[in-house]
């Protein structure tokens, strides 16, 4: 099945960057989790957990390249259920961790639905749109995408889950402008978004209304404006990450040698501020390399986006391409104390399996579309 | 949707994506490369502890730089580390720990529930603890998880309540030192030394602070060690202090006190003795009585103790804490040495003048007894300081004249801070016309003033209502003749309050009348006229050295003065002061056998009346130095309320001659009674 136009089809690069990318991940995760495994236990269960995931990924990965991916549309209705489906289920049956009901427990496997959800989401509305296109030249034609896009979205947010949200928000708009609706009407909404956040913003801080924000919920969003007004509580978190960042200078402190990782002054560090122990440990240096290898890996998506050859499949690198950007976005602005903290991982950095996953299957949606990008005689 | 629309559309893309990326990297090069100092200075204070290590004060020692008389002596103390506790049964370690201790085991548990945010630092739940209890923890170290035995240094006086005026005591700084000292590295709780030499001599003993730098995590526990600095214990003191002398000293005045006090003098209760030697101002020996233990300090004072140190008037007029060898009594007959020395070198009288003595002399209208009512007979210079003669030195003191005295007085360092390496030295007191004019007239004229006014008050306003002018000259003549009287009064009330009286320098001569010397003063004093004249600075610390041996600090004899007196009239004060101790003389009854000639004078001051208007026992004053023809050292010694000196102080000075000469003490007869 692998002749030489597929091999010439496929995108090394790509795959090379996310697995550079990927044993990278490995390599701080294995000292993010290096301080909290010292007392008993395997040393590098984390390290071991993360790079079966990935491995499953890469099955994933294999599995999506033999599907021809304009066969998702046919499909694509039943994916769009199936997620708000799986979102109402964890809404009501799933686990509750660090404040989000958003895990589904399988036996000793736990899954997140809403890391998948997004794939899901990228998959059935770029179906949706690619059916729409130059049908979006008029304000209201936008009103049925927000009813598609809303209600998935509106269920994450209600876990809650802020974070993955506005992620949800990036992929939209990522999507939106490409498909063809006009700026004009996206700046639009982004003003009207602004507009409603700025109001409860406002309503809740000068007068005082404790909704739809619970008052503990809307200081974790605003602490990184003034973390010292809370430098033992809320503040903490963006406080300690930015000491961890800063004091890491241009060439950190070496490997395994960050003392706010080492001795777990940095909160979360596998998880959300996994950015923080390369900016500690590697420095500058390590930041740029991290953010050069992502840089290749979103100019790699937008090329596979130009040279697909339907509009579906530009969607779909749009998509990824859009979660992948606002993930980095969201994870290392909150890390650098620009963004609200909202808890969302590093794409293939962070501890997580369903994370993992979610973020190959783009990969491999990414691959799928560019090896597909010529009509191929199977 | 064209193709050129959709690649624009992408390359919008890319480029907002680009912004994106370029909005992240700035932040991130603001945070890493331009706050870098920032940050690292706040990861550095995350992890980092500073834990001070004490260091050991230095110690102080006698003159053979054998006897340790103050030392730090490493104390136990039972700490619990959270980090070897936090995952143990809390109560099974109280309940274990409680019994060995002997402390309540509800103690510990509230102790050691919380740490609070210093859980690096151990938590004392024992100070001082003896070996035998330490021994057991180490026994039952299985049933003590987190249990820390930690050693601390405390200040400890070997010999209790041995010389505790001189060594002084240490305690935690105060906030007043704290301030004064903030630029030489104390902090609080630090140990600074309060009095004595561990006060004159603090920057010497108290070594220097080690310093530990502890790695926490987050939880504040103790990752390891990142540097020591190993503390410099403190430098040594070597006194000239002989252990061996002093403890004579502290014993005789003891010894003397209670059989004076068995007898007819109740309140010889306080006394105090100084030897020096006298070609160097060396203090071999300084004993004050009573003394006290100034171990207690290293813990709370009570108000028994307190009132013990402290007194008051009323309830113990004999404090421990003073020093009474640097308090100032009158000085009686010991003074006589100085009446001589201002007649003769003033050129009044020579040694070959003398004085018949029948019991008494009349002088401006008053007479003046002598301590022997039958009199001494003739008396001549040596005669007369041999039997303590007053007639004799009534009238070469008025002879001398009040002036003479005074410079003579100045001339020995009577009167004067000798300048002895001990805090809160007393100056004493010189009387003299000035004196006496600057103390009594501002109140006088004041007391005046106001009378004058009130006499101006009340003409004014009868002039103010005369009737006729000639009432008004009447009246004010009036005046002018009662303001006259009242000058007239002033006068009088002048001429004794203010002036300088005869009556003054006559009781003056023989060391009464305002006279306040500090026996130490005597010492000196005694010193200089012993070694022809030389007045040496008198010092207790011979040497500074540190831990290892070297010698930081040497002092030196130092000389303040020479005495303005001729080495004949010098040499004619010691023959008397040797006759005093020869048959027919005041101390003969003390020294007699003595193996080595000493040189001395007796006193007895006049301590005023009691409440019933009798008088009051003298305080007993000697002083002395030996041996006569080759004089080594000086003594001087007070007993207060003990009646005669030689058989109180000079009791005490013959011990400390005989210790200091290695006489055997069958050689020297027990007790012994003086005539003055």
């Amino acid at each position: 099945m692998i002749d030489r136009r597929a091999i010439r089809n496929f995108d090394f690069t790509l795959l090379i960057t996310i697995i550079l990318i990927v044993v990278y991940g490995l390599i701080i995760l294995s000292s993010a989790t290096h301080a909290t495994m010292t007392r008993g236990g395997d040393a590098n269960i984390y390290v071991k957990k993360q790079a079966l995931s990935f491995l499953l990924g890469l099955v994933g990965i294999g599995v999506i390249l033999k599907i021809d991916y304009t066969r998702f549309a046919k499909y694509a209705k039943f994916i769009y259920v199936l997620n708000v489906l799986l979102l109402v289920f964890v809404k009501f049956f799933g686990e509750e961790q660090k404040g989000a009901q958003s895990w589904i427990s399988i036996g000793s496997f736990n899954l997140q639905p809403s890391e998948f959800a997004k794939i899901a989401m990228i998959v059935t509305f770029a179906v949706y749109l690619a059916g729409k296109e130059g049908k979006l030249t008029r304000f209201r034609d936008l009103v049925p995408t927000f009813v598609f896009f809303g209600i998935p979205m509106l269920l994450i947010i209600m876990q809650p889950d802020l974070g993955t949200g506005l992620v949800f928000i990036g992929i939209y708009f990522g999507m939106m402008f490409v498909a063809g609706a006009k700026p004009s009407h996206l700046i639009i909404l982004i003003l009207i978004g602004a507009l409603l956040v700025g109001g409860i913003l406002t309503a809740q801080l000068v007068f005082g209304f404790d909704k739809p924000l619970k008052p503990y919920q809307l200081d974790r969003l605003t602490i990184f404006v003034d973390p010292y007004k809370d430098p033992r509580g809320n503040g903490y978190h963006v406080i300690q990450s930015m000491v961890s960042l800063g004091s890491g200078g241009l060439w950190g402190k070496g490997l395994y040698q960050g003392t706010q990782t080492r001795l777990n002054f940095l909160p979360e560090q596998k998880n959300d501020f996994i950015f923080s122990v390369v900016g500690e440990e590697l420095g500058f240096a390590g930041i740029i390399l991290l953010l050069a290898l992502f840089y290749v890996f979103v100019f790699r998506g937008i090329r596979i986006a130009m040279k697909s050859k339907d509009m579906l499949g530009t969607l779909l690198a749009t998509g990824i391409v859009s979660m992948i950007v606002f993930h980095l976005l969201v994870n290392v602005g909150m890390a650098a104390g620009i963004m609200p903290i909202t808890g969302i991982p590093l794409p293939f950095f962070s501890y997580g399996g369903s994370s993992m996953l979610a973020n190959m299957l783009g990969v491999g949606i990414l691959l799928d579309v560019y090896l597909r990008r010529q009509v191929l005689t199977f | 949707m064209t193709e050129k629309v959709l690649t624009k559309k992408l390359k919008v893309f890319m480029a907002l994506v680009t912004i994106i990326f370029a909005i992240l990297i700035s932040r991130i090069a603001y945070i890493q490369l331009v706050q870098t100092e920032r940050f690292t200075t706040l990861s550095e204070q995350n992890r980092i502890r500073p834990v001070t290590i004490p260091a050991k004060r230095g110690e102080i020692l006698d003159s053979t730089g054998k006897v340790i008389l103050a030392k730090d002596r490493p104390v136990y103390s039972v700490s619990v580390s959270w980090l070897g506790i936090q995952d143990q049964d809390l109560d099974h370690v109280a309940a274990s720990l409680g019994p060995i201790l002997g402390i309540d085991e509800k103690e510990i548990l509230e102790k050691i529930k919380d740490p609070g945010i210093r859980k690096f630092e151990p938590i004392k739940i024992a100070k001082d603890v003896p070996l035998e209890v330490v021994t057991k923890i180490e026994e039952n170290r299985a049933e003590l998880p987190g249990v820390e035995i930690a050693v601390q240094p405390m200040r400890e006086y070997v010999y209790k309540d041995f010389m505790p005026h001189i060594l002084g005591y240490v305690r935690e700084i105060t906030q007043k030192q704290l301030e004064r000292h903030k630029d030489d590295g104390y902090s609080m709780g630090d140990r600074y030394g309060q009095a004595g030499l561990e006060n004159m001599y603090e920057e010497f003993l108290r070594g220097q602070d080690g310093n530990l730098l502890v790695e926490v995590d987050k939880s504040q526990h103790p990752v390891r060690e990142l540097a020591k600095e190993e503390p410099v214990p403190g430098n040594n003191l070597i006194l000239n202090i002989d252990y061996r002398l002093q403890k004579a000293a502290e014993e005789s005045l003891d010894r003397v006190m209670t059989s004076l006090q068995q007898g007819e003098f109740p309140n010889a209760r306080a006394g105090a003795v100084v030897m020096l030697d006298v070609n160097s101002g060396k203090v071999l020996a300084m004993a004050s009585k009573p003394g006290f233990d100034p171990n207690i300090f290293n813990g709370k004072i009570t108000p028994e103790q307190s009132e013990a140190l402290f007194g008051g008037k009323e309830t113990n007029p004999f404090p421990a804490f003073n020093n009474r060898a640097m308090m100032a009594y009158p000085p009686g007959s010991t003074f006589k040495m100085i009446t001589a020395a201002a007649v003769l070198e003033s050129g009044k009288a020579t040694i070959h003048d003398t004085f018949y003595d029948p019991g008494s002399v009349y002088l401006y209208g008053r007479s003046y007894g002598c301590w022997k009512p039958s009199g001494h007979g003739t008396v001549n210079l040596v005669k007369a300081i041999q039997t303590s003669c007053n007639v004799y030195f009534y009238q070469m003191g008025l002879k001398a004249g009040v002036d003479n005295l005074v410079k003579y007085i100045r001339e020995f360092g009577l009167g004067e801070k000798t300048g002895i390496d001990l805090p809160n030295e007393a100056s004493g007191l010189v009387p003299s016309p000035e004196w006496k004019r600057e103390l009594n007239e501002p109140s006088l004229k004041k007391k005046y003033e106001k009378m004058y006014q009130e006499i101006e008050d009340e003409y004014a306003g009868k002039i103010r209502n005369a009737k006729s002018e000639s009432e008004k000259k009447r009246l004010l003549r009036q005046k002018e003749n009662e303001l006259k009287w009242k000058k007239r009064e002033y006068n009088n009330e002048a001429y004794w309050s203010v002036e300088w009286r005869e009556y003054e320098t006559i009781i003056m001569s023989i060391g009464q009348g305002y006279n306040l010397y500090t026996p130490l003063q005597l010492a000196n004093y005694v010193a200089a006229i012993a070694n022809g004249g030389i007045r040496y600075q008198p010092y207790l610390v011979d040497r500074v050295v540190d831990y290892q041996g070297n010698v930081v600090k040497k002092f030196d004899k130092k000389e303040v003065g020479k005495v303005n007196v001729s080495p004949e009239t010098l040499a004619a004060i010691r023959r008397g002061m040797r006759a005093v101790t020869e048959p027919g003389g005041t101390a003969y009854g003390i020294f007699r056998e003595f193996p080595v000639e000493v040189a001395g004078k007796t006193g007895s001051a006049q301590t005023g009346k009691d409440k019933n208007g009798n008088d009051k026992p003298t305080h007993g004053l000697f002083v002395a130095y030996a041996p006569y023809d080759k004089p080594e050292v000086a003594v001087a010694g007070i007993i207060e309320y003990a009646g005669h000196g030689g058989s109180s102080a000079g009791l005490v000075a013959r011990d400390l001659l005989a210790e200091y000469f290695k006489i055997d003490k069958s050689q020297v007869p027990q007790g012994g009674v003086s005539e003055e």
